[in-house]
């Protein structure tokens, strides 16, 4: 009864005080709509993603006719040829990526097949010498062809990379290609065949393929709304620490709690009511972010948040998760007197534990030391078991271990809460 | 049995180098209105806080109409009722759902047919529907009395409950206070306005660094200081005005 008179009363509370409610409620909503939005990009699959380079090809001939129309068949390159409808040239290439136009310039200089061409006979003819057909070529001393690629400073690493591996395959495809023909040339020369040689199949040799690790993967990939819905609803429900241990120590300071302690038996039901109020609201809360994945960031052009289909298991990690969100607040609550050091210290901590814990960018591409330090944070253990949930359908013996700490943590802050909220009462 | 009998009491809080109350030897009679006097930090409220059991004595004893709050705390709050000087309300709430809380948190049914007369007493029924913020600063202190009051206390500790408050809730404080005592209840005041004081209250205390320094009947102490006023008498015992 008491305890449902503090609910009421937290209830009537929250109710009259609309900064509070959009705290609360609202700005969860736009953080996730926001973070999702802006991380798009970088957790967007390339291969639909199409990069503008400048290209300024002077070989004008196999090796740089390769280059272009691989790169411009693989999609994910659209290759400028023109600027202010004029074609390009070394110079002007440069210049349109240091202004900063562009992010990219890709330059195959002059003579760069026939270049090649010599240097693979030099190959080709040190190959045939080992087996003492051909004599031994003498030395190659000139430089390698140089494919340039200039990037512009501000370009993201990753990006930078994922082209310059694609260049450095198309090329290694294409010394391939020379090498064979080279080296189907000299046989032909020296049997005086005029068949064709025919054409090994590399791609055959090795393939690398990936599995499912279960039915109905490949329906699914890590996207932006995938990490950034369970990522920044576990930010806002630990973020409860800032209203609950605010409005406990609020109430502290203006004398309502000592009321409280003087009311003979109604402490610990005014704490219970508390807890159980801050912990619905933590669940609101859940509920409310995975609705903004289904249903409101698929209107943005976002993908769906998947969310698998146990209702039970979605329901216990809620609950696991407010559980120790909520318990959290009230610890805060307890261990500070003042409002400041409250409020500067929950939200502080939260955003340590949200960075550890993997709220801004997944624990895995964290380096090693801040990896291990995940293990410490309950937002890592809340998002991994919305993971193991949402994407991996585990059993409910396999979301033991998360489920497991976040109840041992909710279990000890809300011990360490009653004994400081106790000790304020006898000291 | 007397309400209230504290003996060679003696509390200091950690980091302190002075105890905030020392060797406090006191005993009010049940039925009595004593009326505690002392300068901001004389130790009124540490004792106030020991009578509850929300503080430890380091020594002495404490008995709360023969009970030791520090071990029947729950039993001695049921007992007693405590009007802080700060204004315990939920600002949020009306100032009905206030008392309908408080009432519920005390373990009794929120009653309207008791409540309303008690607003209605306070002149606070037409405003029973509005928040707690809203209300003047008497109205605060008047509500401040009821929820201090709903679980029908046979002491009731008020702490400066007329302080900032207009002269009608005054006048309606102290009469419903007479009345109270009228009926039996016991009662320890505090304030700093003596006339009150004077008026209230059959005997006073004065405390000073924690220490008793004069306490005895009201018109006694008038008369042993040959003075007209409590004011002068406690500028005489403790050599400073309360008002420091």
């Amino acid at each position: 009864m008491k305890v449902l008179a503090t609910i009421w009363k937290e209830f009537l509370t929250l109710r009259r005080d609309p900064g509070g409610m959009a705290l609360i409620f609202l700005m969860p909503v736009l953080l996730v709509t926001v973070m999702s939005l802006v991380e798009d990009v970088p957790f967007r699959d390339y291969r639909h993603f199409s990069f503008d380079i400048v290209c300024v090809n002077e070989d004008h001939d196999t090796l740089g006719d390769y280059i272009e129309q691989t790169l411009a068949s693989s999609g994910s390159f659209h290759l400028v040829k023109e600027y202010q409808g004029k074609p390009l040239t070394k110079a002007t290439g440069m210049d349109l990526v240091s202004s900063g136009r562009y992010r990219a310039f890709l330059y195959i200089p002059a003579h760069a097949t026939q270049r090649l061409n010599g240097k693979t006979a030099i190959v080709v003819q040190s190959l045939m010498s080992g087996f003492g057909i051909m004599d031994r070529p003498e030395r190659d001393t000139t430089d390698a062809v140089e494919i340039k690629v200039v990037f512009d400073p501000v370009i993201q690493i990753n990006v930078k990379q994922s082209l310059l591996y694609a260049i450095e395959k198309i090329v290694a495809g294409a010394e391939n290609k020379v090498l064979m023909a080279k080296f189907s040339e000299q046989v032909k020369k020296m049997t005086g065949s005029n068949d064709t040689m025919p054409r090994p199949d590399l791609s055959k040799m090795i393939a690398v393929t990936s599995e499912k690790s279960y039915e109905g993967f490949d329906e699914l990939a890590m996207n932006s709304v995938q990490h950034n819905v369970p990522a920044w609803a576990m930010f806002a429900m630990f973020f409860i620490v800032f209203p609950l241990a605010g409005n406990f120590i609020k109430e502290r300071e203006d004398g309502s709690l000592l009321r409280m302690r003087l009311i003979a038996g109604s402490r610990f039901h005014f704490i219970a009511g508390k807890y159980v109020f801050h912990f619905f609201v933590c669940q609101v809360q859940f509920v409310l972010m995975l609705a903004v994945g289904l249903f409101l960031l698929p209107l943005l052009g976002l993908p769906r948040l998947v969310i698998g289909n146990e209702i039970l298991h979605i329901a216990l990690a809620a609950t696991c998760i407010s559980l120790a969100a909520t318990a959290y607040g009230m610890a805060v609550a307890g261990a500070f007197r003042t409002h400041q050091q409250a409020l500067t210290f929950g939200a502080i901590s939260v955003v340590l534990l949200a960075a550890i814990g993997g709220v801004w960018v997944p624990v895995y591409v964290l380096p090693h030391a801040l990896q291990v330090a995940s293990n410490i944070s309950p937002l890592s253990w809340g998002l991994e078991l919305c993971n193991d949930v949402f994407l991996r359908h585990t059993d409910f013996r396999q979301m033991l271990p998360q489920v497991s700490k976040l109840l041992v943590f909710a279990a000890a802050c809300l011990g360490l809460a009653y004994f400081l909220l106790n000790r304020q009462n006898t000291r | 049995m007397p309400a209230i009998l504290i003996d060679k009491v003696t509390k200091q809080y950690a980091g302190s180098t002075t105890p905030a109350v020392r060797d406090l030897s006191l005993t009010i009679a049940r039925g009595e209105v004593y009326g505690l006097l002392g300068h901001n930090g004389a130790g009124k409220s540490t004792t106030v806080m020991m009578i509850c059991g929300l503080l430890r004595a380091d020594s002495g004893s404490i008995k709360v109409f023969g009970d030791d709050p520090a071990q029947h705390g729950p039993a001695v709050r049921r007992r007693v009722g405590v009007a802080t000087q700060d204004i315990a309300l939920f600002p949020s709430l009306t100032g009905l759902e206030n008392l309908q809380y408080l009432c519920r948190m005390y373990g009794l049914t929120p009653d309207h047919n008791k409540l309303m007369p008690l607003l209605e007493r306070f002149g606070l029924a037409a405003d029973a529907g509005k928040r707690a913020d809203s209300y003047s600063g008497g109205m605060k202190r008047r509500l401040n009395l009821i929820a201090s009051v709903l679980h029908d206390p046979e002491l009731l500790i008020l702490d400066e409950p007329t302080a900032g408050v207009d002269v009608q809730s005054r006048a309606m404080i102290i009469a419903y206070l007479r009345e109270m005592n009228a009926k039996g209840m016991t009662i320890i005041y505090s304030s700093h306005i003596l006339e009150e004081v004077e008026k209230l209250c059959q005997r006073v205390g004065f405390l000073s660094e924690g220490v008793l320094i004069e306490q005895g009947a009201t018109a006694d102490l008038l008369q042993k200081y040959r003075t007209d006023s409590l004011e002068n008498v406690y500028l005489t015992v403790s050599g400073r005005s309360i008002d420091v």
